[in-house]
């Protein structure tokens, strides 16, 4: 789950066990009063019949023991008896507050009425007796403690209560939720390249501004996916159009060459260079067009890592020797990968050449090849030239990117090669990454998790 | 058999006119077809020392004819590809092709890479005229190739490579040397070509004999033909 989810989880839950504790609390005290009510009405009654029956045997305190404990099962004490003179008839001490108010019971003279003083805490009635007026006063119980409302119950009431609430909120969070966490999987696929993903099934059969958010989303996906596939599809279509004058310009190079013997051979090997150049720039823009479309890679394969990395530095070390520079393998370990086989040649080969033509004379690139941290295998390819500025590091795997115009350009390449080496990298679910060397240089690392160590 | 007409299957018309222009130049007999179906009759009408094929044709596309052509010809054919296209030279080269070429090309190249597998085509018969290694007997005068006396259907490349292969039997030849030999050119970290004649080679040949690996791969370095038990490369004039 996620952060939102608990965000709207907790906070619902929480106001809504609040609500039911304080409608709880509330009812719990209005019914307090409802039963001190109660109590006191019922009192009345037994008032009359103990203060009678206290009056009727004066001086046998026995009777009120009995009548004592039947009061106290309730949970207040017994009553006690006044005379006209404010004598406690049956000679028990009576708190002041009970004489009060027998005394306003007795002045009063309304038989049968039932008094309450000090907020309900003492009930009082009085009653004739053979021509002398009495009175009886009794304490009410301040907490009404039921035998039947025991612990228990309640507590099975406040479980009920939070689990009920908790069982709401969980669904109403995850009915919010759910259509956020599908949208942002959707994006994030979108981000890395699947512009295919639409949600529009998996937001269920709601109709709401979630459903139409991911309506929008899907048309928005959508928009982008033929944007995206326009873009490309013309690139490839200019590079392929290009390609037939192209062809033709090479052969009638090759004529003009037949025909002019020696006089133009400058001029024409300046021709052909140009066109070659043009040549491998449009076979590499169709390379990395054809690379940004999975349907576009060939079969996967076991692929010899460590042949691949050999093979590349040796061919780039006789080339490079020809220019007073060198590569060589400074570590090397047995891997392979399930994966393309010519793609990954060519991305190591980008990288290699694009060091060698950066490294001073009289240098080597060094290039590693090691089992990462986790699992796959890492390699590096280090030059020794002067490295790249900080803030260009991360454009460097961009088309046409050029750090310094003029040295580039006089170095040869086609500005698409290390783009293709990251499009490669990744179409095997690797990443590749520039950064500056101690103490001189520019490093590459390329990083393919998928890479299997060992023989 | 006239050695040195060849047929061009492009439908670039004013490409095959340069490319005829130049080629004529360099000694060669040249004809041009603009479409597939044509493309291959005339491939198995005429009498053409080798084919040059465009990979994207109207009408039957230059797979197509390939696999059509080599139901029953060698000829010889280069199958002129789209630079960057890894997948139709590697499909061309599987179905057959003897070489491939992408375009836009240097003519000098494809007259070079003409040259080098007329060159094989045409090899003269030396002095070693059979090889036999286990079941597999190779007639360099013949250009023939059989398994337990069955006649084997191989190109000219793939013939060059096997004898290659099979007067090393035993040890091994590299990737770069066979590249030489056989293609005339230096190997390249991309160039799949080799491979791909060695995989047509394995599956014509079967892939083991005696329950050993007919044609192993050394990683990184090339090929070995595996000699038999207690059997030697066995030459006869």
């Amino acid at each position: 789950m996620n952060r939102l989810f608990f965000k709207i989880f907790i906070s619902f839950w929480l106001a809504m066990a609040l609500v039911w504790s304080a409608g709880l609390l509330r009812t719990q005290l209005s019914r307090d009063d409802e039963l001190r009510a109660r109590f006191a009405a019922l009192t009345d009654q037994r008032l009359i019949v103990a203060g009678r029956v206290a009056v009727g045997t004066r001086g046998a305190p026995e009777f009120f023991e009995e009548f004592k404990s039947e009061i106290e099962q309730q949970g207040a004490p017994y009553p006690l008896v006044f005379d006209d003179t404010g004598l406690e008839v049956t000679g028990r001490e009576a708190p002041a507050a009970a004489h009060d108010l027998a005394m306003t019971v007795l002045e009063t003279r309304e038989p049968d009425r039932v008094f309450l003083q000090s907020g309900g805490v003492w009930a009082g009635l009085s009653f004739e007796r053979e021509g002398l007026v009495y009175a009886v006063v009794q304490q009410i119980p301040s907490r009404l403690d039921y035998p039947e409302r025991a612990w228990y119950p309640r507590a099975v009431e406040w479980i009920a209560i939070l689990l009920s609430s908790g069982l709401v909120c969980f669904a109403l969070a995850r009915y919010l939720v759910s259509p956020v966490t599908t949208l942002r999987d959707a994006t994030r696929s979108i981000a890395q390249g699947d512009l295919g993903v639409r949600v529009g099934g998996q937001l269920g059969r709601r109709r709401d501004e979630l459903s139409e958010l991911g309506e929008d989303f899907d048309f928005m996906a959508g928009r982008l996916e033929d944007l995206l596939a326009h873009q490309r599809q013309l690139l490839s279509d200019i590079s392929h159009e290009l390609r037939s004058p192209l062809a033709r310009l090479s052969v009638a190079l090759g004529l003009a060459r037949q025909k002019s013997g020696d006089t133009a051979t400058d001029s024409l090997e300046r021709i052909e260079q140009e066109s070659e150049r043009l040549n491998s720039m449009i076979g590499e823009l169709l390379t990395l067009t054809r690379l940004d479309d999975p349907r576009n890679l060939p079969e996967r394969h076991m692929v010899d890592l460590a042949a691949i990395v050999k093979e590349i530095a040796e061919n780039g070390d006789y080339e490079a020797r020809a220019r007073g520079r060198g590569v060589e393998i400074v570590a090397t370990i047995d891997a392979t990968i399930d994966g393309y086989g010519d793609l990954l040649t060519r991305a190591v080969d980008n990288v290699v050449r694009n060091a060698i033509r950066y490294t001073p004379e009289n240098t080597a690139v060094s290039v590693s090849m090691r089992g990462a941290a986790g699992r796959g295998v890492v390699i590096t390819v280090h030059d020794k030239g002067p490295g790249v500025p900080e803030e260009a590091l991360g454009s460097l795997f961009e088309p046409f990117y050029r750090v310094g115009d003029a040295r580039d350009r006089a170095s040869g390449g086609t500005g698409l090669g290390l783009s293709i080496s990251e499009r490669a990298v990744r179409a095997h679910g690797g990443s590749i990454v520039a950064r500056n060397a101690e103490p001189t240089g520019l490093e590459i690392e390329i990083r393919l998790p998928g890479a299997v160590t060992g023989d | 058999m006239s050695e040195q007409r060849i047929l061009v299957i492009d439908d670039d018309h004013e490409l095959c006119e340069l490319v005829t222009e130049y080629v004529s130049a360099e000694g060669f007999d040249i004809d041009t077809v603009h479409d597939g179906e044509t493309g291959l009759s005339q491939a198995l009408a005429g009498d053409y020392a080798l084919v040059l094929l465009d990979v994207m044709l109207p009408g039957a596309n230059g797979f197509e004819v390939l696999s059509r052509l080599r139901k029953t010809s060698n000829l010889p054919v280069i199958m002129l590809t789209a630079r960057g296209d890894d997948v139709d030279r590697i499909v061309g080269l599987e179905m057959g092709a003897d070489d491939y070429l992408p375009k836009p090309f240097n003519p000098r190249e494809l007259v070079a890479r003409v040259r080098a597998i007329l060159r094989r085509a045409d090899a003269p018969a030396d002095g070693r005229a059979l090889i036999e290694v286990g079941d597999v007997r190779l007639d360099s005068g013949a250009r023939t190739v059989s398994v337990n006396d069955d006649e084997l259907r191989v190109t000219a490349v793939e013939f060059e490579v096997l004898e290659r292969l099979l007067r090393a039997a035993g040890s091994i030849v590299s990737r770069e040397q066979l590249t030489r030999d056989v293609l005339d050119r230096e190997y390249s970290a991309l160039d799949r070509a080799i491979d791909m004649h060695v995989s047509n080679l394995r599956k014509k040949l079967g892939a083991e004999y005696e329950g050993a690996e007919r044609i192993k791969t050394v990683r990184g370095v090339g090929y070995v033909y595996t000699l038999p038990r207690s059997e030697s490369p066995e030459e006869s004039a």
